[in-house]
Formats: C-alpha cells, sequence, structure tokens
C-alpha cells in the first residue's frame, strides 16, 4: 500500500516540477552568452538575429517569472465572499447540520416566482438547508450574481411556513444581504486592503481570517442584526409589497407567526434577538398601513 | 498545490475507508448494465465534488473531485433495451481515478474551467484544508439548492 502511494505521489510530483522549468528558449539562451561572442556576430552580420534571440529569452524569463508570482494572487472581493462563506460552512458543518437527507419541498422554485413576481430578475441563488434551530434563516455574503441562503427546517416545519411565507423570509433575506449589514461588520480592513493584490514575499494574514470566522459565529448566532437595520429592511419589505395586497398580507401574518414563537416557544426565543423584534416590524407595518 | 495534491490522494483513502465502513450506505443499489461505452471527458466545473454509488446526492460517496479534474463519461447498456447517459435525471455515469459511480451532471463541463484553485493557488493553500473539509466542501456542493430567477 505504502509502495502505491508512493508512486502516485511521485507521478504527480514530475508533472508540477515540469510547470516550473525553464523555457527551451531559456535554455539556449544560457548556453549561448550572446555578449562573449559579439565581435563574431558583428563580422558575420548576425547582430540583428542575436538581439532578436535576446528579446525573446527576456520574454521567455518575464513570462515564468509572471507565472511564479501569479501564484500569489489574492482574489477580489467578489470571488472572496463566496469562498470565504462557503469556507465558514465547511468549518461549521457538525455545528450547522446541513448534511442531512430532506424531502424535496420545492423551495427553490417559490423562491425563483418570487423573485420574478417582485422584478428581480436573473438572480441566482443557493439555499443550505440545515437540521438545526441554533440558527433560524440567513443571508451569507456572496459575489454579485450570486446569493446563499441559510434556512432551518426545524424552524420552518415547526412554524408550517408555506412556500410562499418561506420565499418572503428568503426575500427579506436577500434584502438584508443587499444592504450589506453582515458583511460590513465581518470584513476586517487588513483584509480588505488584499482584494486583488498579490502577497509573494509576504505572509498572508491568517489570523484575520480566523477572527473572520469567529465574527460570523458570533453574529450569526447570538448578535444578529440591530433594530436600526431592521427598520431599514422593513422599510424596504413595506415599498416593495405596498403595492402587492395578497403578499403584503401574507408577510403580515408571517411576523404574527413570528411574533407568536418568539413570545411562546423556548427554542426560538432567540429568533427577536437575532431578529429584533416581530413586534416592533409589526407596529412599523401598522403605521404604513394608517 | 503540492499539498493539495497529497490531501486529494489522502481523501480517496478515506472515501474508500468510509464505503468500506458505512453499513448505513444511503441510496438504492447501482443499477445494472451489461456493458459500458466511453463516450467522452468531461471536466468537473465546482471547488468541489463527489463521486456517488448510485445516482442520489445521498448516496454513499465513493471519492471527491476536485475543480478541473477530468471525469470519464460513459453509456451504460442492457441487453434490448436503448443505452442510457442521463440517469435520475441529471446524472452521469462516469469514473474518476479507480472509481467509477454517478457524478451530477450540471458539474461537468466540455471545456477545462478556470477554476478558484488554479487562479489562486497559494492563498487556496494557505486556508490548509483537510480531508474532513474537502469531503464537506464537495458535499455541500451537492446538497445546496440552486435557483435562478428569470431574464426580463
Amino acid at each position: 500500500m505504502m509502495l502505491f502511494l508512493k508512486i502516485i505521489f511521485i507521478c504527480l510530483l514530475i508533472p508540477m516540477a515540469w510547470g516550473e522549468e525553464k523555457s527551451n528558449v531559456e535554455k539556449e539562451g544560457e548556453i549561448l552568452d550572446f555578449k562573449s561572442i559579439k565581435e563574431i556576430l558583428k563580422n558575420d552580420k548576425l547582430e540583428k538575429e542575436a538581439s532578436q534571440s535576446a528579446g525573446k529569452i527576456k520574454i521567455e524569463r518575464k513570462k515564468r517569472v509572471d507565472k511564479g508570482k501569479n501564484k500569489y494572487n489574492i482574489p477580489f472581493e467578489d470571488e472572496f465572499w463566496p469562498f470565504f462563506s462557503e469556507y465558514w460552512l465547511v468549518k461549521n458543518a457538525p455545528v450547522l447540520k446541513w448534511d442531512f437527507k430532506k424531502p424535496d419541498y420545492g423551495i427553490e422554485e417559490a423562491f425563483e416566482t418570487l423573485l420574478e413576481k417582485l422584478g428581480h430578475y436573473e438572480k441566482k441563488f443557493k439555499i443550505v438547508l440545515v437540521n438545526t434551530t441554533s440558527l433560524y434563516h440567513f443571508p451569507l455574503p456572496s459575489s454579485q450574481s450570486e446569493y446563499i441562503f441559510l434556512l432551518s427546517v426545524p424552524f420552518i416545519q415547526y412554524l408550517d411556513l408555506s412556500k410562499i411565507e418561506i420565499s418572503l423570509l428568503l426575500f427579506e433575506d436577500y434584502i438584508r444581504e443587499k444592504m450589506g449589514f453582515f458583511r460590513k461588520k465581518v470584513s476586517r480592513k487588513k483584509v480588505e486592503e488584499l482584494y486583488g493584490s498579490n502577497f509573494e514575499g509576504n505572509a498572508l494574514p491568517v489570523s484575520e481570517f480566523n477572527q473572520m470566522l469567529k465574527d460570523y459565529d458570533d453574529f450569526i448566532l447570538n448578535k444578529g442584526f440591530s433594530f436600526q437595520q431592521q427598520f431599514e429592511v422593513t422599510k424596504e419589505m413595506i415599498r416593495v409589497l405596498k403595492s402587492e395586497m395578497t403578499l403584503w398580507n401574507i408577510y403580515v401574518n408571517l411576523l404574527k407567526k413570528l411574533d407568536g414563537i418568539v413570545k411562546t416557544e423556548n427554542n426560538f426565543k432567540d429568533y427577536g434577538k437575532i431578529f429584533p423584534s416581530p413586534e416592533i416590524q409589526l407596529n412599523w407595518l401598522k403605521v404604513e398601513t394608517k | 498545490m503540492i499539498r493539495f495534491y497529497i490531501l486529494c490522494n489522502l481523501l480517496i483513502l478515506f472515501c474508500s475507508v468510509c464505503l468500506a465502513t458505512d453499513t448505513n450506505a444511503t441510496g438504492a443499489s447501482p443499477p445494472v448494465f451489461d456493458q459500458k461505452e466511453l463516450i467522452g471527458v468531461l471536466y468537473f466545473n465546482q471547488l468541489f465534488g463527489q463521486l456517488h454509488l448510485t445516482p442520489s446526492r445521498y448516496s454513499t460517496t465513493l471519492t471527491a473531485v476536485a475543480c478541473g479534474h477530468p471525469v470519464k463519461i460513459y453509456q451504460l447498456k442492457k441487453q434490448g433495451l436503448p443505452g442510457m447517459t442521463i440517469f435520475n435525471n441529471d446524472w452521469n455515469y462516469a469514473s474518476v481515478g479507480p472509481y467509477e459511480g454517478y457524478i451530477g451532471a450540471e458539474f461537468l463541463s466540455k471545456e477545462k474551467p478556470d477554476c478558484f484553485q488554479d487562479r489562486y493557488p497559494k492563498f487556496f493553500d494557505s486556508f490548509e484544508l483537510d480531508i474532513s473539509e474537502i469531503y464537506y466542501w464537495g458535499r455541500l456542493y451537492d446538497l445546496y439548492l440552486h435557483g435562478k430567477s428569470k431574464v426580463k
């Protein structure tokens, strides 16, 4: 078995070593030192060819150096966030319990329909269903063209939410993510400065990434959004749903359900801590309808 | 990068052990066919993924696949029946290294993809993913519910 592993390892190393090698043009350049045979070249009127060859070698060398340097590139913000959010999901897989078998609820089709109805076209999204009540629903930062949502199955089952109610909950999260509250809170200046740069010769600030992971945990599982942030989200929901009476009524009922569990169910009492609070959201809605 | 390749090989071993010890393997028995015919090579286009025993996202994992990995796709034939390339709506029968099983067709492309781990290899390496994390990353892509609202 060990011999088999060694063979695989060596086979994998050989092509990688080749990738780092100098090109043939460069090797020829090392053998032929054009400077030392300058006079001979001059006599043979080969100066032009020699200068062209030297130019080629220079380009090849630059390419190789660039290729080496490019390995240290750091993604731009738009690629960093989806990678990092997924990294957090992977790191927390045992806690979040998303690796479980679940029925097909048809949530993605319902949410697609709602987005289209509300005029949000060509929006890609991924939903991660979790089998825990340590979180309820949450939008994770991703790229500009894609959204990642977390959704607790015990939570939607306990509330007996319909597909349209779940879609409205996801739409609230969609607005939260667009407003960038969470992203701004967990982002770190040292990491922001690195977007799209190159770290050759420097160490990556790994401790900053680790801190970001902790900040993800803290925000999603403990702290949650502020009243002001909730007000901004609710204001936007009001603006969007005002002209859609059916959806408006479903949204009001959804908030009533949420208010109910926050007040009566021990398992979900922290909902109001993460999303403060359904009761106050209902009041903001009432003010709007007066 | 070297670390990554070593990890991938270790992961193959890890998955083999899981397969050997998984007494609660999910998914039905793999479909039985008389013969298979290679129809082409496609490339895996997500960060990580998994090859499954049966055409189901919940079935036992045979091995992990990383972005850009070539995957051989087969048509399966049974006497008296037309050949099949798509199973359970969206799965291809494929081989990855010494393993043969099913892989999500949506994760395969004809062209070699421009992979995140190839574009940012040193950045990617600095996260020092271990075997279980690579496994979970592939699992995550299998379990995501995907959607996209239409063009106006």
